[in-house]
C-alpha cells in the first residue's frame, strides 16, 4: 500500500486534470460519480492518438513523449507487424502510468527516459530520438547488458519496457491481429504448435 | 424473471427467511421453496439479474479505461481491500464490496482482507469453482489431534448430501478412488496437459500416497436436461467467469439455486436490505424474524417467519448475531456458550513453488482452462504428519507456456526479440500449497464498542493471525513443492512463503469459517449437528461459520451439503411442530 498513490498526494491541479480529462470523455455526472463514488464501468477505453508525440502526454511532457515514442520504435520496430509506435504504445504508457501505477513508479519512468536521453547526447551528441535505428537499438542494448548503465537503471527500464509490450499486446491491433484471438473457445483440449504458431492473445487475466 | 418476486414493505409472515443470497442462501432458498415454504430471501445490496446484468462480459480487453487495470484513485478511495483479491479487476469490480462503505478494524500487529460481494448472488458469481469433498478423516481431525472440539458429524453424514447438491451444481472431475479425497457425481474432467501428465507420472512414481490429479471444479462438461432446463450449457472455457457467465456454465445463485427456486412460486427476495439483528421473542424463546436497514435510504423496516437461516457469510452471519443483544442473551444470540465469534480460521494458502519445464515444444492448449490440477492433501491422520506441525495440505498445480506477460521483463530489444513475444515460451509448472488453519480460541472476530458503519451496525474488529502451525506447514510446503518440481524434471526451480505481514493476511484466501461452530455440548459450541443453534431451535446457520476445523478443501460443496441437509432436518422438524 505504502507505495499506491493515494488521492492526498494528488495536487490539485492534477486531480482537476484527471476530472476534466475524465469530463471530456464521458460527461460531468460519470466522471465526479467516478471520482467521488458511487459508480461502476468507465465509458471507454484509452483512445489511440495519432499526435501522441508532438504533443504533452498527462504526465510525460513533449520531449520525454518523443524519446518515448522512439524508445517503443526500438524495442518492437516495424516488422510484417506494426512497431510499439504505430500502435501509440507511447501515448498508451503516458494514460495508464498516470492513471493505475504509484508515483514512484511514474517517476521511474521519467528518470530513466531522462537517462535514456542523457547517455545518446554524451555518447552521440545527438538526442535519442534523433539517432538512427541501429544506435537506437544499441543504446537500449548496452541499457540491458549494463554497459554504461546500472543494475537500478536496468530495473527502471524493466517497468517501462513491460508497460510498452503490455500496451502492445492489448490494443485490439496487438491482440487480435498479432496475435490469436479467440474469446468463446468453446472447450478447452490440448493442440500441437506449429512453426510459427501465435500465442494467445485471448487471454483470462492480463 | 417474475418482477413479483421482489417485495420491500411485507406486513405478512413468511415460513421462512433466508439472510444471504450467496452460495448457501441460494441453496436454502431452492430446498425450502421445493418443499412447498414461503420463503424470503434477504439480501444485503442489489439485484443481480443473470445475463442483464453480466455489463463487462464479452468486453475486449482493449475496451478497458486501462485495459482491465483499475484506475489508481478508484482504487484508493473505493477498493483498498478488494483489490488483492486475485480476480479484482475493471472487469469485474462492481461485484466486489465498496471499502469506503464498508470499514472495520484489525488489532494492532494483525491484518485481516475481508472480501466482500454484496449483490444478489454474493460470492456465488466471483467463486473460483473448485468442488471437493472434505474426507473422513478431516472430520476426526480434531478428536484425534486434541485441537479444538470433535465435529458432531462425520463423512457418512453429508456422502448422501455431497451427491445430492453435486448432481444438481454440476461438477467436472475424474474418478479417483483416494480415500484422501472422496470421489463424487462427476461429469468429464477437463483435459490434463501433456507436461501435466508427465509431472503426474513422475511425481506418483517417486513418492507413492500423493497424486497429480485434475481439478474438480463446478463447471458443466456434459450438462444434463435438468441443466439445459435451467438454460445452462456446457463450459466454453474463457475462464473469465468472475465477470459472470451468460452461459450458466459455472454453478452460480442466478445460474441455478435461484431459477429452481423461482420456479416454485414460493419465493420473494428483499434485496438492498441490510440485516441489523433478529428479533427475539424471549418469552417463547424463538427468534422471529429480522430488522432490516434499507441499503439506499438508510429507512428501516422488518420481516417475520416461523424459522431463521442465516446464510450470510461466516463473518456476516455472526456479526449479525452479535449484533442481536437481548436479556437472555446480553453477549450475541445463541451465544449461551460464550464461543460466538472465536475459532476464526481462513485457509493458510502461503507457499509456492515454480520451476521451468524443458520440452513438449510441439504441444500448446486452446481455450483457457477454469480449473488448475490437484494434489489432495496426503497428510490426514497423525501417522501421515510430517514433523513439527499438525495436519497438512493441498495443492494447486498448474502448467502454462510462458508468454509475452512474462518475456517482456526479459532481456530483448529488436524485431528478434518482437518476433518471439508473439509466440508460445517454455512450459512453466506452478505449485501452490492450500494448508490447514488451526482453530484457535484467540483468533476472533468482535464488535467494535463504539464504531458503526452508515448502517447504524458496529463494525468488526479482527484479531486474527496465522500461527507456528501454519508457518511450519508453509516452510515445509514450499520445500516440498520445489522437491517434486525437481523429481519431475524442472529446472530453475523457485520457492517462497508468504506468511508473514505485509504479505498475504488471513481473510484473502476467502475461506473464511468456524465462528460459530457446531458440536455436541452447548457449553462449547453455537450450533448442533443440524447446524441448528442450541439455545434457540429455529434459528439455523449453515455457511462457514459453523466448522469445527478448517479442513483443507475448497469449503463450497460443503457448505452446500450442510445447508441442503440443515433444511431437510429443518423442514421434518416444521412438520412436527417441533420448532
Amino acid at each position: 500500500m505504502s507505495d499506491k498513490l493515494k488521492p492526498d498526494d494528488l495536487t490539485q491541479p492534477q486531480r482537476r486534470q484527471f476530472i476534466q480529462h475524465l469530463v471530456r470523455a464521458m460527461g460531468v455526472t460519470t466522471a465526479t460519480a467516478l471520482v467521488y463514488g458511487s459508480n461502476l464501468n468507465v465509458a471507454m477505453g484509452y483512445q489511440i492518438r495519432t499526435n501522441a508525440k508532438d504533443t504533452a502526454g498527462v504526465l510525460f511532457d513533449q520531449p520525454m513523449m518523443l524519446t518515448l515514442k522512439h524508445v517503443a520504435n526500438t524495442i518492437l520496430p516495424r516488422t510484417d507487424t506494426p512497431s510499439g509506435a504505430d500502435l501509440d504504445c507511447h501515448g498508451f504508457v503516458d494514460n495508464q502510468l498516470f492513471r493505475c501505477h504509484s508515483e514512484s513508479e511514474q517517476r521511474t519512468c521519467i528518470d530513466i527516459l531522462k537517462d535514456i536521453e542523457e547517455y545518446s547526447v554524451n555518447k552521440y551528441q545527438l538526442s535519442f530520438s534523433q539517432l538512427d535505428a541501429q544506435k537506437q537499438q544499441k543504446t537500449l542494448q548496452s541499457l540491458e547488458a549494463l554497459d554504461g548503465f546500472n543494475k537500478f537503471q536496468k530495473n527502471q527500464f524493466t517497468l517501462l519496457k513491460s508497460l510498452i509490450i503490455f500496451g502492445y499486446f492489448t490494443s485490439e491491433v496487438g491482440a487480435k491481429e498479432i496475435l490469436r484471438y479467440d474469446p468463446v473457445p468453446g472447450g478447452f483440449s490440448v493442440i500441437p504448435l506449429k512453426e510459427n504458431d501465435k500465442v494467445w492473445g485471448s487471454l483470462a487475466y492480463y | 424473471m417474475n418482477k413479483d418476486m421482489y417485495i420491500k414493505e411485507q406486513n405478512n409472515k413468511f415460513d421462512v427467511l433466508i439472510v444471504g443470497s450467496g452460495i448457501t442462501g441460494g441453496w436454502a432458498a431452492k430446498e425450502f421453496c421445493e418443499r412447498g415454504f414461503k420463503t424470503l430471501m434477504i439480501e444485503r445490496g442489489r439485484v443481480v439479474e443473470h445475463r442483464k446484468d453480466y455489463i463487462s462480459e464479452g468486453k475486449p480487453v482493449w475496451d478497458y479505461a486501462n485495459r482491465t487495470k483499475v484506475d489508481n484513485l478508484l482504487v484508493e478511495q473505493q477498493h483498498k481491500i478488494q483489490k488483492d483479491c486475485y480476480a479484482f479487476h475493471d472487469g469485474t469490480k462492481h461485484f466486489f464490496g465498496n471499502d469506503r462503505d464498508l470499514p472495520y478494524e484489525t488489532s494492532e500487529k494483525t491484518d485481516f482482507r475481508w472480501i466482500r460481494a454484496n449483490q444478489l448472488g454474493g460470492k456465488s458469481l466471483l467463486w473460483h469453482r473448485q468442488s471437493y469433498r472434505m474426507c473422513a478423516d478431516d472430520f476426526l481431525a480434531n478428536k484425534r489431534d486434541g485441537v479444538g472440539i470433535d465435529w458432531p458429524i462425520r463423512y457418512h453424514d453429508l456422502a448422501e448430501w455431497y451427491s445430492y447438491v453435486e448432481k444438481f451444481v454440476g461438477v467436472s472431475g475424474s474418478k479417483e478412488n483416494l480415500p484422501n479425497l472422496p470421489d463424487g457425481e462427476f461429469q468429464a474432467p477437463f483435459a490434463m496437459r501433456g507436461p501435466e501428465k508427465a509431472l503426474k507420472a513422475a511425481i506418483e512414481k517417486a513418492y507413492p500416497g500423493r497424486s497429480l490429479i485434475m481439478g474438480r471444479a463446478a463447471h458443466l462438461t456434459e450438462p444434463t436436461m435438468l441443466h439445459m432446463s435451467q438454460g445452462r450449457v456446457q463450459c466454453q472455457a474463457r475462464n473469465e467467469c468472475q465477470k459472470g457467465c451468460s452461459f450458466g456454465a459455472y454453478f452460480s445463485t442466478q445460474s441455478s439455486t435461484l431459477p429452481a427456486a423461482a420456479e416454485t412460486n414460493n419465493l420473494s427476495i428483499a434485496a438492498n436490505s441490510v440485516v441489523h439483528s433478529l428479533i427475539y421473542d424471549e418469552k417463547r424463546n424463538r427468534v422471529i424474524g429480522v430488522r432490516v436497514i434499507d441499503n439506499d435510504d438508510l429507512s428501516t423496516r422488518e420481516y417475520f417467519a416461523d424459522v431463521v437461516f442465516l446464510c450470510a457469510s461466516t463473518i456476516g452471519s455472526t456479526q449479525i448475531m452479535l449484533n442481536s443483544t437481548s436479556k437472555t442473551f446480553p453477549n450475541g444470540i445463541a451465544n449461551s456458550s460464550g464461543v460466538l465469534g472465536h475459532y476464526l480460521m481462513d485457509h493458510n494458502y502461503n507457499a509456492v513453488a515454480r520451476g521451468d519445464l524443458d520440452g513438449f515444444e510441439d504441444e500448446y492448449y486452446k481455450g483457457r482452462r477454469p480449473s488448475s490440477c490437484y494434489m489432495p492433501n496426503y497428510q490426514t491422520r497423525p501417522e501421515l504428519y510430517r514433523k513439527g506441525y499438525l495436519r497438512g495440505f493441498a495443492y494447486g498445480i498448474d502448467t502454462y507456456r510462458g508468454d509475452w506477460r512474462g518475456m517482456s521483463y526479459q532481456d530483448g530489444i529488436g524485431s528478434d526479440y518482437k518476433d518471439q513475444l508473439s509466440k508460445p515460451g517454455k512450459w512453466g509448472a506452478v505449485f501452490a500449497a492450500q494448508g490447514e488453519m488451526l482453530p484457535h480460541f484467540d483468533n476472533q472476530m468482535s464488535l467494535h464498542p463504539t464504531k458503526k458503519d452508515k448502517w447504524g451496525i458496529p463494525q468488526i474488529v479482527f484479531d486474527v493471525q496465522y500461527r507456528d502451525n501454519e508457518k511450519a506447514m508453509m516452510d515445509d510446503a514450499a520445500q516440498l513443492g520445489a522437491e517434486m518440481l525437481a523429481a519431475g524434471g524442472c529446472t530453475n526451480i523457485k520457492s517462497s512463503t508468504s506468511y508473514e505481514l505485509p504479505e498475504r493476511a488471513p481473510g484473502i484466501a476467502i475461506h473464511e469459517v468456524g465462528t460459530a461452530r457446531m458440536g455436541r455440548d452447548p457449553k462449547t459450541s453455537v450450533l448442533n449437528q443440524h447446524c441448528q443453534s442450541h439455545d434457540i431451535p429455529n434459528l439455523f446457520v449453515t455457511d462457514g461459520s459453523g466448522y469445527c476445523s478448517s479442513g483443507v478443501v475448497n469449503p463450497s460443496l460443503t457448505f452446500m451439503a450442510l445447508t441442503a441437509r440443515a433444511v431437510d432436518y429443518c423442514a421434518k422438524e416444521i412438520k412436527a411442530q417441533r420448532l
